[in-house]
């Protein structure tokens, strides 16, 4: 059956959908919709159909539909991804599984509470801090300093990457890929004069040296960052300053 | 209630850079719908305008006269000198900050052309300039004492006597609706292309500051003037950047012709927005679109790989992922899309918000950004002056309620204000009518592309007001399926419906009314700018018996309008 | 509602996974750790033996463990130990910052050298005991 409706013979994809209302529920459960024809609908639209003309008391985020948002995170089929840029037939399955990102808490259906993550976000100081006056114009940075950080600095801060990441589940208090990736944006950027304090920040058991290098992480961004990557350039310069006797 | 001194409704770039400025002296808060980080600035692609002469000698007077002239003359000349002069001004303190802006060999900001500027003055971080913009300026905030209000709706603003103290807005989590109490409120709601089928903007870009400033009693200014933007992908409205342009892309139509040489032979695919959107149209309507269908193509494939991966990747990632092809060998289908409002809440060019034509202020009541109208795009934008818009002019709006605080107080909270917001999400929670909300917003957004579109006559425009008259009569007999208090985004929608429902006839009776063509304006039954009769702003007032408008002298200071060629 | 971190979490998620390259790869390495460490103190007991039965005990056992179905477990320990070795090169590599961009491709370059050295192994083995 898989086979007739992935070639067009049926046409009929099962949504099951992580429901839970707090007001309302004391435990999760999972409703099923189907939808009959998704050709070229993304996971977005089709939550959309959901909500518009099936189910409206279906909650979830969603804002600019263009990936670049992250409003839209969300785990179908046990992969983290963006429901706005996802073809739901890419998925190749008849019978799509959406559930909330895991590794947060809950407010409602699909929708997860972010503070955990944007707490872990704002602790790590991301911004630039350069202590020296700026010039009159903008400070020179040569294409090859700019490029040094430039795949950091597209993080759109959806938590794709830190809700995939197993050591998040089981540590909570592990800073998480994207916490991560955002403190080596800031080192990778010569106009920063923080690094040392931002190098000591990471360099402990619940920084850098918590990642078990799984690559779950670059595996889920939507925006093709190697988060994961990230965490290891942190890793090598904070053992490159202890070598060299600058940490 | 909370209280705060002052208020900034909206977490985009205007918001925030006002919030970063006042949070200095004043204790400041935050109100938006979305997560700040969630905002729509972040979609921005091609760059943000200044005469840093980076490239080519360049200077605010040039930049002045495209602006000026790329607003077909409607853009208030001391506001435009203000937002080019201090243009390169607000780059650089945004570099400073952190702003991950593309270089030169140099190593200075990079520059690129852009539609409608004579030089390339588009300073951008590949194309995800608004991306970079937004994040650095919020992480600049994290440092400072802000109370961030994330997730919570706005409703209304607490307006009486002409001193605006707060507002009234709903925790979207909780459900629960609150008064925030202030000295001052800086409006910094963004958009409302949502009013349209074909769009590029955000789902939540539904003008909700307008819907509470006609509340209020407050007018709006030019409504009117729609941009829209050339290079929408098909059907989905999603923005490719200007910026492909400006890299030397092409816009080719179904005979495989760059028909720009027809309409701007000289400035071609750069021209402004509202010329190269006429001209699609046009090869659409006569029936030169690809395929024969309402699209045209854009043609990126002579940049090469390299070029497209380096300058325009999120293009590439956007082509691929919605329309599963790839810049580098395959035709994009394209269309216009509805990008952005020139018109909005009217304010001074300190951002100081004004209830008429005779410029008379709200106290305490400021506004920055898509949804103010300064105005500096006049009828029509040029690309990439809308980021230097929301940077500079949430800037100036923080300094102006600076100033406002040191002579004002907490005035008492208006019980009416607390009174109708509850009523009205009650009634909106409780609905058991027959209607669908989604149904009448698609109906609207319909509506809206078909006949306020690109190209308006006075027949479309009527239908189209008799059309949103019946939406709203409609609106009264909603039904709401989700009675839940906890993230209940079925009644959100249902109150962005409202807002959209309320501007929406401004935006039409003030078209109807307009009988010219001016930037982004176009009456197919009134050929021509008429200087003579319509070099003039429309303010647009909701009374109970239907809209009022009224009109307000364009200020001229160094360009007096001449004819507009490309 | 349930924690949303600490092992139990752990353990209900990972079932629900999808086994992508790496997610694989941390699952083997668990795995094979585990079944080293088991290994590891059947090991220590068989060699304890000695201390407990100074007779013909122990070479009894030795004659058990050269038997065929010992030959084998010895051989999927073999591959637990190239596998987990293995994929420890390849996060060393990562941690002194080389190929993360290639982790997918190394993991089967690793696992096939795993797979080669257990096939020379079984090979070797086999010669020895007459299988073939």
């Amino acid at each position: 059956m898989e086979n007739a409706i992935l070639r067009g013979v049926i046409n009929l994809v099962v949504f099951r959908i992580f429901r839970f209302d707090p007001t309302k529920n004391d435990a999760p459960t999972f409703q099923t919709y189907d939808l009959p024809d998704t050709a070229g609908m993304t996971i977005l639209d089709a939550l959309t159909h959901i909500k518009e003309n099936m189910d409206s008391t279906l909650s979830f985020r969603r804002s600019c539909r263009s990936a670049i948002c992250g409003s839209c995170a969300i785990c179908a089929n046990g992969k983290n991804l963006l429901a706005c840029n996802t073809q739901v037939n890419d998925l190749k399955k008849v019978k799509i599984t959406l559930e909330p990102l895991p590794g947060f808490p809950l407010i409602r259906d699909l929708v997860i509470d972010w503070e955990p993550f944007f707490d872990q976000y704002r602790s790590v100081k991301p911004y630039l801090v350069a202590r020296s006056t700026p010039p009159e114009k903008e400070r020179i940075q040569d294409q090859k300093a700019r490029k040094a950080y430039d795949e950091a600095a597209q993080c759109i801060m959806c938590s794709a990457c830190t809700s995939s990441c197993p050591v998040v589940w089981t540590d909570g208090n592990y800073l998480g890929p994207a916490a991560l990736t955002k403190v080596w944006r800031f080192v990778a950027d010569d106009r920063d004069e923080n690094t040392k304090e931002r190098l000591a920040m990471v360099n402990n058991e619940e920084g850098v040296w918590r990642c078990h290098t799984i690559f779950r992480c670059t595996d889920s961004c939507p925006k093709n960052i190697d988060t994961a990557g990230s965490i290891e350039s942190l890793r090598k310069k904070i053992i490159w300053h202890q070598l060299t006797g600058r940490g | 209630m909370k209280k705060h001194d002052v208020i900034i409704v909206g977490g985009g770039l205007a918001g925030l850079k006002a919030a970063w400025k006042v949070s200095e002296v004043a204790d400041t808060a935050v109100v938006s719908k979305l997560h700040p980080l969630r905002s729509h600035t972040g979609a921005a692609q091609g760059g943000i305008a200044a005469s840093l002469g980076n490239e080519t000698l360049d200077s605010w007077e040039e930049h002045m006269f495209d602006t000026v002239k790329g607003s077909d003359y409607l853009g208030d000349q001391d506001a435009i000198e203000t937002l080019v002069r201090e243009a390169p001004k607000t780059i650089y303190d945004l570099e400073h900050l952190g702003v991950a802006f593309s270089r030169t060999e140099e190593g200075k900001i990079a520059q690129r052309p852009f539609g409608g500027h004579q030089k390339p003055r588009s300073c951008y971080a590949a194309d995800w300039t608004g991306h970079t913009l937004l994040h650095t300026v919020y992480e600049q905030c994290i440092p400072k004492t802000i109370a961030f209000y994330d997730e919570w709706f706005a409703l209304s603003l607490a307006v009486k006597d002409g001193i605006c103290r707060g507002i009234v807005a709903l925790d979207i989590r909780t459900g629960e609706v609150e008064a925030f109490h202030s000295k001052a409120v800086i409006l910094a709601t963004g958009g409302y292309g949502r009013a349209f089928k074909i769009t590029s903007n955000a789902l939540a870009n539904t003008g909700d500051g307008l819907g509470m400033a006609l509340r209020a009693g407050l007018p709006l200014e030019d409504m009117e003037f729609v941009q829209f933007h050339p290079t929408g992908l098909y059907r989905q409205g999603i923005l490719l950047t200007e910026g492909a342009r400006g890299e030397g892309g092409y816009l080719v139509n179904g005979d495989g012709d760059r028909f720009m040489k027809n309409y701007a032979p000289e400035k071609m695919e750069l021209a402004p927005r509202d010329v190269i959107s006429r001209a699609e149209q046009t090869e659409i309507d006569q029936g030169r679109g690809g395929e024969g269908k309402d699209f045209v193509y854009l043609d990126l494939r002579h940049l090469g790989e390299a070029k497209i991966d380096e300058k325009l990747p999120q293009t590439r990632d956007l082509a691929k992922s919605f329309m599963g092809l790839d810049p580098v060998k395959d035709l994009i289908p394209i269309q216009p899309t509805a990008h952005y409002s020139m018109g909005g809440i009217p304010t001074t060019v300190t951002g100081q918000v004004i209830s008429d034509e005779k410029n008379t202020p709200v106290a305490g009541l400021f506004a920055a950004g898509e949804c103010a109208c300064i105005s500096v795009h006049g009828a029509n934008r040029l690309g990439t002056n809308s980021l230097l818009d929301a940077a500079l002019f949430g800037h100036k709006a923080a300094v102006a309620t600076i100033e406002h605080l040191n002579k004002a107080d907490f005035h008492p909270f208006p019980e009416e204000a607390m009174i109708e917001a509850m009523t009205r999400v009650k009634w909106v929670r409780e609905a058991n009518g027959r209607e669908s909300a989604p149904k009448l917003r698609h109906e609207l957004q319909e509506t809206m592309t078909q006949k306020c579109g690109v190209f308006r006559d006075r027949e479309k425009l009527e239908e189209c007001l008799a059309k949103v008259k019946e939406l709203q009569k409609r609106l009264e007999n909603i039904g709401i399926g989700d009675r839940s208090k906890s993230f209940n985004t079925e009644v959100t929608e249902a109150l962005e419906t409202q807002n959209m429902l309320e501007f929406s006839e401004i935006i039409v009776y003030g078209a109807m009314q307009r009988q010219e063509c001016r930037g982004a304006h176009w009456r197919v039954d009134h050929p021509g700018r008429d200087d003579e009769n319509w070099l003039k702003h429309t303010i647009a007032f909701q009374k109970k018996d239907g809209v009022e408008l009224r009109y307000k002298d364009v200020v001229i200071t160094r360009f007096p309008p001449k004819e507009r060629g490309y | 509602m349930a924690a949303h971190s600490g092992l139990g979490y752990y353990l209900r998620r990972v079932l629900r996974v999808s086994l992508e390259t790496g997610t694989m790869a941390h699952l083997l390495h668990r795995v094979t750790g585990l079944l080293i460490v088991v290994y590891l103190f059947l090991h220590i007991g068989a060699m304890s033996y000695t201390y407990f039965d100074a007779g013909s005990g122990f070479d009894d056992l030795m004659a058990t463990f050269a038997s065929t179905p010992f030959l084998i477990i010895d051989l999927v320990l073999f591959a637990g130990v190239m596998i987990h070795g293995l994929n420890g090169i390849r996060i060393m590599l990562f941690d002194m910052g080389y190929f993360s961009r290639r982790q997918k491709e190394l993991f089967w370059v690793m696992m096939a050298i795993a797979a080669t050295s257990v096939l020379i192994a079984t090979w070797l083995v086999g010669a020895a005991h007459g299988w073939w």
